[in-house]
């Protein structure tokens, strides 16, 4: 193209655009009369100008700035491997997970970065580790495929090992000893690989040991290995040369160097030795056998100081195991193992003498022990100044709760138990023995600024045994990440073998905004104090979290959690709020069907408000179904069927809310329920009591004993409970029901008075209709009874909900306008 | 980097434009620091899912590298598009250490892919544009200084007016001319 020709398309292509379109076609048929091409060439800018918007709207030092702030190479192509996503950087380069494009296989990517490029010495390093690995060829080895150049950039293409560096598992305390020797058995014979081919690792560090998800060990980073007796590159450019010269140039961390090596003097394969003797003794213990305030100190320690002895950090370790470590780590290397082969055999009888002890042919690890089917996750402690961040650490705990929760096999306290550990310095095998549970996850939070640091520890209850513990120092924008890696290792730990639908859901978010996460959170922490101001702003985050991410299912079933509660315990009648509480619902079961709340939610809304009793049912099974460890799920249907007038199985669903959620006072009252409705008043008042016996606050359940009472005749111990509930407060169900006492045990001026008192304030407030109707039916009026059970009806009252089986409208049934009542409810008679 | 007074940096620009080829081996390494200040700011803020503000970020930074208030200048649009092209030049060449180039082709040749993420990213390949940009010069230096001085420069359309003397609809116009441009032969397959 030359500049003459650019400037007509140009021209063309500004007048075109001061058109509008439906003129532009016209426009440019005539503009280009004659010139196919040039239509062509100025229809092409004009499909690049619509794409174009907002091309380079940024400058370029942001597009820069940009770059910088992602350093990864992810999506990117070398040669014939597609960059996904950045493993780890270390010293000598960056690992990438790539995918092999011609073999449709994934590797990891070594790469040099870019700002050591031209170094001569580290590209010549990475070549030869190739030229190592690729001699070696061991399961226990990453395998090497292919050493390339791109554009003056170095890169070695090797196995892609799925799992967890040692590192990672390292978190300060022991590993299990039979898992330690395995690990080193596993190491100690790809090094016997190494060494009888003459090479020398040289940088045996847990960094470099990785263990797959199907636990093998693959050993990498062969980058410093000597290799003898043909040495490829300068002496002079050995690490312990470095050392020699100049500690603090050393790459990376001297911990693991044996005493030559950081004395700088000649090495042999010997010193792999010992640094497998430091790897294993951090394993045992969770601690470094040398370590210091700067690298002269640690190397001094190695060169010069004993390590301490591992019974002191671990009191279990087997003592041929402390005695193998000490031999790995004898200063002369003349009185260390001389070769891995000796070594080898020590670890493998070591193994057998384990198995031999457990009595099993496993690989040492089960010995015996049962699968762990029972948990409880204490409430995190929040370690931060701020109180006001206490809605993390119980939402966290929350989340992980509930994540667990989806897990069929595994039984998981409810919250509202576990909940009461809160506050309280326990000791978590204490805790889980008291709550009946064979292991339990505690820990502790603590967020400073933008941070966040997470401990967790997952005790075995049967010996007081970690099974793991971990510590996560994240950024607060990624607590959903460590939710789902804490729900995960759990699960893991526990051995339970997830489907993979189970496993997702695990993990499943239900939204990528942590703000909306973080507000969610609050809600829930708000809508848990029950009451009503406190319940009140907790709809407002679950608002602004909808608002944030109107996709957010749970945010929605929060939602409709506060309605409901706000329509027991504040002056908001049911037609008032069940409307909002029910499209809330649905609207959380388009976005995710498999939300077991959400369905609970419903179930109960069909329930109370909609009399679909048939389509309750179906929702409250769907919701324990989908979660069955939830104690509201069955708490919830416990209530229905009571209603239904399914007694004995009400009463198993309570008694299956009662097992997950064993503290809950709740739990245990509402067996009562069933009881109540079953005219087994004397065994009603016996759970009522027991849960007011540790909770003389209960007040509706004081209510339910005061009506059991009544039936029983006993007006006087009747009234005597409902004075004692009301104390200072005039709860309008507690009046109602000393209107109905009052009208029952002959008192009628007493019930009178009440009737009037109620009739007054329903002028001011919502008094339920079925709150005056009950006086009535006390008072034999049954015509104002019906009549006050019509509006009731109108209202779509709560207590109407028991219309089966209400032994208060025990005198109603006989008449017509009752059996009509019922049908209108949609369950005649 | 935060002792270094912003007029060291018009100096050293002031130097690079009187042919101290130097100063431009002492001025990269500011605006690296800018860059990486940017790009630490730019982490917070995608992390907290704040996407504001980065304009005045930008802003900011090139206020920082390019004092235009402290130039005791005589030609005030001379010394800018020295500077567009300082920028050019530096933030050009961080970028092509930063990428790792395709076997057997030119910066322009844009797999099929990649050309999609262009077209619904914002953010272009900075070395394939400034190629690009190069062949653009050829054939039409004006539009080819103006997106030098709005893209590398940091320039608005008023401030690209005044330094080239002409009114900013011009600017508007041939700035999106040139964009379509550009972004058309960045996405066609050569």
């Amino acid at each position: 193209m030359n500049p003459e020709r650019w400037r007509q398309i140009a021209d063309v292509f500004q007048s075109a655009l001061r058109r509008d379109t439906a003129e532009r076609a016209a426009f440019l048929s005539e503009a280009c009369t004659g010139d196919e091409e040039l239509l062509r060439d100025v229809e092409a800018l004009l499909s690049s100008h619509e794409r174009a918007s907002r091309f380079m709207d940024e400058p370029a030092m942001a597009v820069a700035a940009k770059c910088v702030a992602s350093p990864s190479l992810a999506g990117q192509t070398v040669a014939h491997y597609q960059v996904l996503s950045l493993l780890g950087s270390g010293g000598m380069g960056d690992v990438y997970l790539a995918l092999d494009t011609k073999l449709g296989r994934k590797v990891a990517l070594k790469l040099l970065p870019d700002h050591l490029a031209g170094d001569q010495q580290r590209i010549r390093r990475l070549a030869q580790e190739a030229r190592v690995a690729s001699n070696l060829n061991h399961p226990n080895i990453a395998h090497v495929y292919e050493i390339g150049v791109v554009q003056g950039i170095s890169f070695i293409a090797m196995e892609y090992v799925e799992g967890q560096t040692l590192t990672a598992r390292l978190t300060g305390r022991p590993l299990d000893s039979a898992d330690i020797v395995e690990v080193g058995i596993q190491i100690a014979d790809a090094l016997e690989e190494a060494h009888a081919k003459g090479i020398t690792h040289r940088d045996l560090k847990p960094s470099n040991i990785i263990i797959s998800t199907r636990n093998q060990v693959k050993l990498l980073d062969f980058g410093v290995a000597k290799v003898a007796p043909h040495a490829e590159y300068d002496p002079a450019s050995d690490v312990a040369t470095l050392v020699k010269t100049d500690p603090g140039v050393i790459i990376g961390t001297v911990h693991y160097m044996s005493p030559e090596q950081a004395l700088g003097q000649k090495v042999d394969h010997r010193t792999d030795i010992f640094s497998l003797g430091v790897v294993l003794y951090e394993s045992v213990t969770g601690r470094l056998p040398f370590d210091g305030k700067n690298k002269t100190e640690v190397i001094n320690r190695i060169a010069h100081e004993q390590p301490e002895a591992i019974i002191r950090f671990n009191y279990a370790v087997p003592a041929d195991l402390e005695r193998i470590i000490r031999k790995c780590l004898e200063k002369d290397r003349e009185r260390r193992y001389q070769s891995t082969r000796e070594l080898l055999v020590d670890l493998k009888n070591l193994k057998r003498d384990n198995n031999t002890v457990a009595g099993t042919t496993h690989r040492g690890k089960q010995r015996g022990r049962k699968t762990i089917d029972s948990l409880a996750v204490l409430p995190l402690v929040n370690e931060s100044v701020d109180p006001d961040v206490e809605y993390l650490s119980d939402g966290i705990t929350e989340s992980i709760i509930n994540s667990l929760s989806q897990l069929p096999k595994l039984r998981v306290m409810a919250r509202g138990t576990v909940f009461r550990y809160k506050r309280q310095e326990v000791d978590p095998r204490e805790a889980g023995n008291a709550l009946g549970v064979r292991a339990v996850l505690a820990g502790r939070v603590l967020q400073l600024g933008d941070r966040v640091v997470i401990r967790t520890e997952l005790v075995d209850t049967a010996n007081g045994a970690q099974l793991w513990g971990e510590q996560y120092n994240r950024k607060l924008s990624d607590i959903l990440v460590v939710q789902e890696e804490i729900a995960l290792e759990v699960a893991e730990k526990l051995r339970l073998k997830l489907s993979r639908g189970e496993k997702k859901r695990l993990v499943k978010r239900y939204t990528e905004s942590t703000e909306a996460y973080q507000l969610y959170l609050k809600g829930r922490y708000f809508w848990n104090k029950a009451k009503t101001p406190e319940i009140e702003i907790g709809l407002k985050y679950f608002r602004q979290a909808i608002d944030i991410d109107p996709c957010y299912a749970l945010a929605y079933t929060g939602l409709a959690d506060c309605y409901a509660l706000l329509s027991n315990f504040s002056a908001l009648s049911p037609t008032d709020v069940f409307p909002k509480a029910k499209a809330a619902v649905v609207k959380a079961l388009e976005l995710d069907e498999t939300l077991a709340e959400a369905h609970t939610s419903l179930a109960y809304l069909k329930t109370i408000y909609e009399w679909d009793w048939t389509g309750a049912e179906k929702e409250f099974k769907r919701g324990i179904e989908l979660k069955s460890s939830d104690e509201w799920s069955h708490e919830a249907y416990g209530w229905y069927l009571a209603a239904m007038g399914r007694f004995d199985e009400s009463i198993a669903e309570m008694k299956r809310a009662r097992e997950v959620d064993p503290l809950s006072l709740a739990a245990i009252a509402h067996i009562g329920i069933p009881l109540f409705y079953a005219r087994r008043y004397d065994d009603a008042i016996e759970h009522f009591q027991e849960a007011l016996e540790m909770d003389a606050d209960f007040r509706y359940i004081r209510l339910r004993v005061a009506l059991a009472y009544t039936q029983k005749g006993m007006y006087e111990e009747a009234i005597a409970e409902i004075q004692q509930m009301m104390g200072t407060s005039s709860d309008r169900d507690a009046v109602a029901a000393l209107g109905y006492v009052y009208a029952i045990s002959n008192q009628r001026d007493k019930a009178q008075h009440v009737l009037a008192e109620l009739n007054e304030r329903a002028k001011q407030e919502y008094i339920p209709s079925y709150n005056i109707a009950i006086i009535h039916v006390g008072l034999g009026e049954t015509d104002q009874a019906f009549d006050w059970l019509e509006k009731a009806y109108e209202e779509r009252s709560y207590w109407l909900t028991f219309v089966r089986v209400d032994p208060v409208l025990d005198n109603l049934r006989s008449d017509t306008r009752y059996t009509e009542l019922r049908r209108r409810m949609k369950c005649a008679p | 980097m935060t002792t270094e007074a912003p007029k060291s940096i018009t100096e050293l620009l002031v130097a690079w434009s009187e042919g101290d080829r130097s100063a431009l081996d002492r001025l990269t390494p500011l605006v690296h620091a800018e860059l990486r200040r940017l790009a630490r700011s730019y982490l917070r803020r995608e992390r907290q899912g704040h996407t504001l503000q980065t304009s005045a970020l930008i802003n900011e930074a090139y206020l920082r590298l390019i004092d235009q208030k402290n130039v005791r200048w005589k030609n005030r649009a001379h010394f800018l598009a020295i500077t567009a092209q300082l920028m050019r030049r530096i933030l050009v060449d961080y970028a092509r250490s930063r990428q790792y180039q395709k076997r057997g082709g030119g910066a322009l040749q844009v797999a099929l892919a990649e050309a999609d993420s262009l077209s619904n990213e914002r953010a272009p390949n900075l070395v394939a544009l400034d190629e690009a940009l190069t062949m653009l010069a050829e054939i039409d230096p004006r539009r080819s200084r103006i997106v030098e001085l709005r893209f590398f420069g940091g320039l608005s359309i008023e401030e690209t007016a005044e330094v080239l003397k002409v009114s900013p609809t011009t600017i508007e116009r041939d700035w999106i001319t040139a964009k379509a441009w550009l972004h058309k032969t960045l996405t066609s397959k050569v």
